[in-house]
């Protein structure tokens, strides 16, 4: 792997791991992974002292990296814990979707897709598995962390330049 | 002579305004951007008929952002917001820094700023965490709205100096 990745993959990595901290988890994709992507670019500067200035296009790419890797790293955990514990937060929420579809009428289409639900908690219930929420729990990670993490690393590129700019 | 600097001059003056073009529509994406946002989150609030979907479908897509506590969140007309106070604040904060800066130039940036502007927002979270004082949601949103201004700042001091880049680039 190239090194310049690097310091994506360590902060990738310790945000994913604060993010199975319950409560953090809710707050991982706006505070976690913009400081993540933050430490990085940080991390990248450090191992690169004769850069004196950051590009934007290398804050953007590590901002994105960081949160790319730790979607995939939180998203491997919870897939853990799940099959451990046999339990999601899906599982919780199920009563309040369910009322939700009632409420609207939505129609055979909506019981339809509440029945997919309702197996997708049985599978986790017995085997403590569902590929379809492995699946879409990746997919929603990669989404949102992706977005804060493009912000995190042009707000941190930006920040550190201007450390820099000063310092010199 | 004349026709050769008459011609550098129209190249370096449409570079202006493309780049400026370009700088003007980002700023207007991140401003549209930041009123969904903002309608996003003031929608139990702000909208005239109930809707337990997409009330529902909200509450689950900002509970990624946001702890969502009810009693750190700011209710009014017996509507909940789906962020807390601080969380408020900071979007509000970045959301009038965009608007303010279609009107006003960037300030010339210090990282002392970002920490000047952190550090009221790190001590009220470290302070009502600990019990110092009780948790204000006035405090709060204050605090969260001037971080999110000067955080703001950064972020459009970045893509102005992308742009001014990729002029000079183009010039080269």
């Amino acid at each position: 792997m190239n090194k310049k990745y690097l310091p994506a993959l360590v902060s990738g990595f310790g945000a994913a791991v604060l993010t199975t901290i319950p409560g953090v988890d809710s707050i991982a994709c706006c505070l976690l992974v913009p400081v993540a992507s933050g430490v990085s670019i940080a991390l990248y500067k450090k191992s690169h002292p004769d850069v004196l200035k950051i590009e934007t296009g290398t804050g953007l790419l590590l901002g994105f990296l960081t949160a790319i890797f730790a979607a995939l790293f939180a998203s491997s955990f919870e897939i853990i814990i799940t099959y451990l514990t046999k339990s999601s937060d899906l599982a919780v929420s199920m009563p309040q979707i369910e009322q939700v579809v009632k409420d609207m009428n939505f129609g055979p289409e909506a019981e339809k897709s509440l029945d997919v639900l309702k197996e997708m908690i049985a599978d986790i219930k017995t085997n403590g598995f569902s590929f379809l929420y492995a699946a879409l729990i990746t997919l929603t990670n990669l989404i949102t962390y992706s977005i804060f993490g493009l912000i995190g690393g042009l707000v941190a590129t930006a920040i550190i330049n201007k450390r820099n700019i000063n310092s010199v | 002579m004349t026709h050769l600097i008459l011609s550098e001059l129209k190249n370096n003056l449409l570079d202006i305004f493309s780049s400026n073009f370009y700088l003007i529509l980002t700023k207007a994406i991140l401003l549209s951007f930041f009123l969904m946002w903002i309608i996003g989150f003031l929608t139990p609030i702000i909208s005239f008929q109930e809707n337990a979907i997409i009330n529902y479908s909200l509450e689950r897509v900002f509970s990624r952002v946001c702890h969502q506590e009810e009693a750190k969140c700011v209710t009014l007309y017996g509507q909940q917001m789906l962020v807390c106070a601080r969380c408020a604040g900071i979007y509000f904060g970045a959301f009038l820094t965009i608007l303010l800066m279609f009107f006003i130039s960037l300030p010339k940036l210090r990282f002392k700023y970002f920490l000047i502007a952190s550090i009221p927002m790190l001590s009220d979270v470290l302070f009502s965490s600990i019990n110092v004082y009780q948790y204000s949601k006035p405090l709060s949103f204050g605090t969260g709205l001037i971080f999110g201004s000067i955080v703001c700042l950064f972020l459009l001091s970045e893509v102005e100096n992308l742009f001014s880049n990729n002029s000079i680039k183009r010039n080269e």
